[in-house]
């Protein structure tokens, strides 16, 4: 992980962006910054503006207002410098229907200054995909393992991933999110930076730095995941009878059950400990919520299980 | 590690090679099927609608892959791309302007050397300048090579009615060259600006406001929600066919504008009005089934409760009627409003013959869209395929009639001329136009398009050709008996 270092631009600045689709907006004054190095999530239910942001970075879609930096480059400007700065894994991912597996890496990789060959053939062998095999012959699943090695091989500083395993079998969707992922970042410690949208937000649970949760083309949430965790805590307590009133302060009740209860706190466990302390619980444990119960917690606040 | 080893240019350029050729390749068959057959008469119109194609599919085809998105995001400036992409598509017109040229238009009546050059430079200029832009502004390859084909003919003839309005009458043939020429040039200027500045601010938008569209038919959603299952499929594929109804909308409203002009533009109006059902034909055709491919809802329609026939037959219906109703209906009331007695149009239209052909046209489209992956596509493999089917068909026949003495010595005619059996050929060729309609069906709701899967069809309408030759010739042309 690198410091956050003022004389090295972030990977990725997003300042005041709004993006619409004829009255509809799709981002609304959204802000992120993400430092090099790190694993950054964007997490938002169907439609809530992740790809319109993602294609925005990538000078795919002009934003309406606010503007958008990578490594400090203004993508509508100076795109080819931004795009040599990355590789992008769309959420619906299309190749050339009569090119072969090969011929659609070598198409790829003629765009590139680097392309590690070693990375590409372990895997394709990784990824059981056939280099003989035609693009219209894939799976959707096969075409975007092909999108990802495409996307890794370049061995760019940024990696722009909308979904990247959607359509993956289980096997091939953890290798490559704990495999793959971890070994590009690793290769060149706090310099490759992942930028992530995913409804799979458990399985890239280990892997992210910070995120930003988005409903609606706008900001709810964003943190550091770690801060995030201790932030969001699930308390549950056990009292020898059903207690008769329940002052919790700010604390969402996600579960009364009897003797049982459950609740889910931002930031003032202590406070909530307290009180539930205070009530003589037989037991009484707390546990951080995962990203994805944060994320549920905070787009469907008290659906949280 | 190691670098790349091929340069981008010569990928792309390779890429893109191959995106046009088949749209390069049925634009030359065409035109050499049309110059064995002798024809010459659809040999300029092949060659506009081959280079409006092309240069619809420039940039078209990258809408149609869903590829723009992968395209735009590798590290190379959209200038160089678009450079490219001009170049290979300059290339590829000059190539189909040169068979056009070679084959048919160098021989074409003329009345002077400036209405061949306008004929041959004209459409390849829009096509490499105009096209492009309109792929973009439509999103669409098929809405870039329709609009880039009407939206000359169309100013032409608003200023050729300005003319009318002004001077009170028709304008000199020299003007309306005069208009041509610089008419096109100044539209291809036009198109070029729009095409290189549409490109540099290209955006990948999939949102609401995707592409041109038509608006709802009928009374709008509401009407059709109420609607039963077969009136939604029958809506659903009427919006299917936005092309042709688009085309239609603009001869509807340049008719009119003809009739303004009167005279010889009623007579090229008129002339324009027998192209207009093959047009309409030829595309309905090809939209009805791959252009449910291409937009990925294949699948989840032929996984709806209603029988994939019935489908299939919702979708025969609609496109037959539009072909019928719109393609023939429309220029015969028109023709009948505005008789023009120099030529024989409104009774064309109408003839048995050309009718059957006008089906046989949609028919064929029907079957060559059900084995393609997008309705362009399918519309310019059509031309090429039917006009190779008719080449060959006729030379089986003419060797057959020539040669048969081969297979019989003698034989008594037992029908000729009588009234049962002037039907016979027509029968039969409606049990052809059955059989490639079932075989349609069969591949539409089939993923499989492969080889073995497609060549028992081609066998069977091989086998249907020659009984179709050999019985005519038994039934009309008999050998003397001995």
């Amino acid at each position: 992980m690198s410091a956050n270092n003022p004389s090295t631009p972030a990977a990725i600045e997003i300042r005041g962006l709004s993006y619409s689709y004829g009255r509809g907006e799709a981002v609304h004054e959204l802000n992120l910054t993400v430092t090099p190095g790190r694993c950054y999530g964007l997490f938002g239910r169907n439609g809530a503006g992740k790809t319109t942001t993602m294609k925005c970075l990538l000078n795919l879609l002009r934003p309406s207002k606010g503007e958008v930096r990578v490594f400090g480059l203004d993508p509508a400007k100076q795109e080819v410098a931004v795009k040599k700065s990355l590789a992008y894994v769309p959420d619906s991912v299309a190749f050339y229907p009569w090119m072969t597996v090969r011929e659609t890496l070598d198409y790829l990789a003629s765009f590139r200054d680097r392309w590690n060959r070693s990375i590409e053939g372990d895997l394709l062998d990784r990824f059981r995909l056939d280099p003989k095999q035609k693009a219209n012959a894939l799976s959707k699943g096969q075409r975007t393992q092909l999108a990802l090695i495409s996307a890794i091989c370049p061995e760019p500083p940024l990696l722009v991933l909308d979904e990247p395993t959607s359509g993956l079998d289980p096997i091939v969707r953890r290798e490559f999110i704990q495999t793959v992922i971890g070994a590009y970042q690793d290769a060149d410690p706090g310099k490759r930076t992942v930028f992530v949208s995913t409804h799979l937000i458990s399985e890239f649970e280990g892997l992210i730095d910070e995120f930003t949760i988005i409903d609606n083309g706008r900001e709810l949430l964003a943190l550091d995941a770690d801060a995030a965790r201790s932030r969001y805590q699930r308390i549950s307590a056990r009292f020898a009878s059903e207690p008769a009133t329940l002052d919790l302060g700010v604390a969402h009740m996600v579960r009364r059950s009897g003797r049982d209860v459950e609740v889910v706190v931002n930031g003032n466990a202590s406070d909530v400990m307290g009180r539930l302390r205070a009530l003589a619980p037989e037991t009484l444990t707390t546990e951080s919520l995962t990203l994805e119960e944060i994320f549920v917690t905070t787009v469907q606040p008290g659906a949280a299980a | 590690m190691t670098a790349a080893t091929a340069a981008p240019s010569i990928r792309l350029l390779a890429k893109d090679a191959r995106a046009l050729a088949t749209a390069g390749g049925a634009t030359l068959a065409a035109l050499a099927a049309e110059h064995v057959l002798r024809g010459r008469f659809l040999a300029l119109p092949m060659y506009v609608l081959g280079a409006a194609m092309l240069g619809a599919l420039a940039i078209g085809h990258e809408y149609s892959h869903r590829t723009l998105g992968q395209l735009l995001a590798q590290p190379i400036r959209r200038a160089q791309v678009l450079l490219l992409k001009l170049i290979l598509l300059a290339v590829m017109l000059s190539l189909i302007a040169a068979a056009a040229w070679i084959l048919e238009l160098r021989s074409l009546p003329r009345s002077g050397d400036s209405d061949t050059l306008a004929a041959l430079v004209l459409p390849a200029m829009l096509a490499l300048t105009v096209a492009p832009w309109l792929s973009m502004v439509s999103r669409t390859a098929m809405g870039g090579a329709v609009l880039s084909m009407a939206l000359p003919g169309f100013l032409w003839t608003v200023i050729m009615l300005a003319y009318v309005r002004v001077y009170g009458e028709q304008p000199p043939w020299s003007f309306t060259l005069a208009v041509f020429w610089r008419g096109g040039l100044t539209l291809a200027a036009v198109g070029a600006v729009m095409t290189w500045f549409t490109f540099q601010r290209l955006e990948v938008n999939d949102g609401p406001v995707a592409e041109v569209r038509l608006p709802s038919f009928g009374a709008g959603a509401g009407a059709v929600r109420r609607g039963s299952p077969l009136v939604r499929l029958f809506w659903k594929d009427l919006y299917l066919q936005q092309m042709p109804i688009a085309i239609a909308v603009l001869y509807c409203a340049a008719w009119p504008l003809f009739v303004g002009l009167g005279g010889r533009y009623l007579e090229v109006f008129s002339g324009l009005s027998l192209f207009f059902p093959v047009t309409i034909a030829l595309l309905s055709g090809a939209l009805s089934s791959a252009e449910e491919r291409q937009l990925g809802t294949l699948d989840a329609q032929m996984l709806l409760p209603i029988a994939a026939s019935t489908q299939w037959t919702v979708k025969v219906v609609v496109a037959l009627a539009l072909t019928l109703v719109v393609g023939i209906g429309l220029p015969w009331v028109f023709m009948r409003m505005v008789p023009i007695h120099e030529t024989p149009a409104p009774a064309m239209l109408v003839d048995r013959p050309f009718l059957f052909a006008i089906v046989g046209l949609l028919v064929a489209s029907l079957y060559v869209s059900s084995l393609m992956m997008s309705g362009i596509r399918a519309a310019v493999v059509t031309v090429p395929t039917v006009l190779a089917f008719v080449a060959m068909v006729a030379y089986f026949d003419s060797w057959f009639r020539r040669n048969r003495s081969i297979f019989w010595k003698q034989f008594e005619p037992f029908t000729a001329g009588s009234g049962a059996m002037e039907y016979l050929p027509y029968a039969m060729a409606a049990g052809f136009l059955l059989m490639l309609l079932w075989f349609a069906f069969v591949n539409h709701r089939s993923g499989d398009h492969s080889v073995r899967r497609i060549a028992p069809q081609i066998a069977s309408i091989a086998v249907f050709v020659i009984a179709f030759v050999v019985l005519t010739a038994v039934v009309f042309d008999p050998v003397p008996s001995v």
